[in-house]
């Protein structure tokens, strides 16, 4: 069970790393948006889910589902709140070098 | 690989404060603030499984409950224009 989850922990690596490049090389903040609730929502439930398998089935593995229950459905709601904030305040849908 | 996966947490981090303190304007920054917490929730989680300790569980999920808090009411007040009422 040990090398399944270090399996699932090196996949994180890689959608943390390209998550973070994508921040870096995206000109617009919603193309930015795009790579960042990637890492919000894919990583937090990869690197959990490998935890709660490390772990097996007791406690602490009931608190890590209640974690990956809260993130799985707030991060969506954070993304979203950004995204109707500035586009409320009239920041453009064009591609620009705004940062 | 618990610990070199704190290791790569704590690296993304330290990328992750270095756009926080270069962008320009407040959608920029509550992205990278949330990018930020996020982060460390994970190191948090990796590192109660590490030590083997459940209370800094406890300590990780309040984390999450204020980071969201945090971004919520910020991107609220952004939107009703600076003004609370």
């Amino acid at each position: 069970m040990n090398i399944l989850s270090d399996i699932l922990l090196v996949i994180s690596w890689f959608i943390v790393g390209f998550g973070l490049l994508g921040v870096y090389r995206f000109k617009n903040l919603y193309s930015r948006l795009l790579t960042s609730s990637k890492i919000d929502s894919a990583a937090v439930l990869l690197i959990i889910f490998s935890l709660i398998i490390r772990t097996g089935f007791n406690y602490m593995s009931l608190k890590m589902v209640i974690i990956m229950i809260f993130v799985a459905f707030t991060s969506p709601i954070t993304n979203h709140l950004i995204v109707y904030s500035a586009f409320k305040n009239g920041l453009s849908l064009k591609e620009e070098d705004d940062a | 690989m618990v610990l070199p996966t704190i290791v790569v947490l704590s690296i993304g981090v330290l990328i992750s404060l270095n756009r926080f303190f270069k962008s320009k304007n407040i959608w920029d920054r509550l992205l990278n603030f949330n990018l930020i917490s996020t982060k460390l929730l994970l190191i948090f989680t990796a590192h109660a499984i590490h030590l083997g300790n459940q209370e800094l569980l406890d300590t990780s999920l309040t984390f999450v409950i204020v980071s969201f808090l945090v971004v919520v009411l910020i991107s609220k007040f952004v939107i009703s224009g600076g003004r609370t009422k």
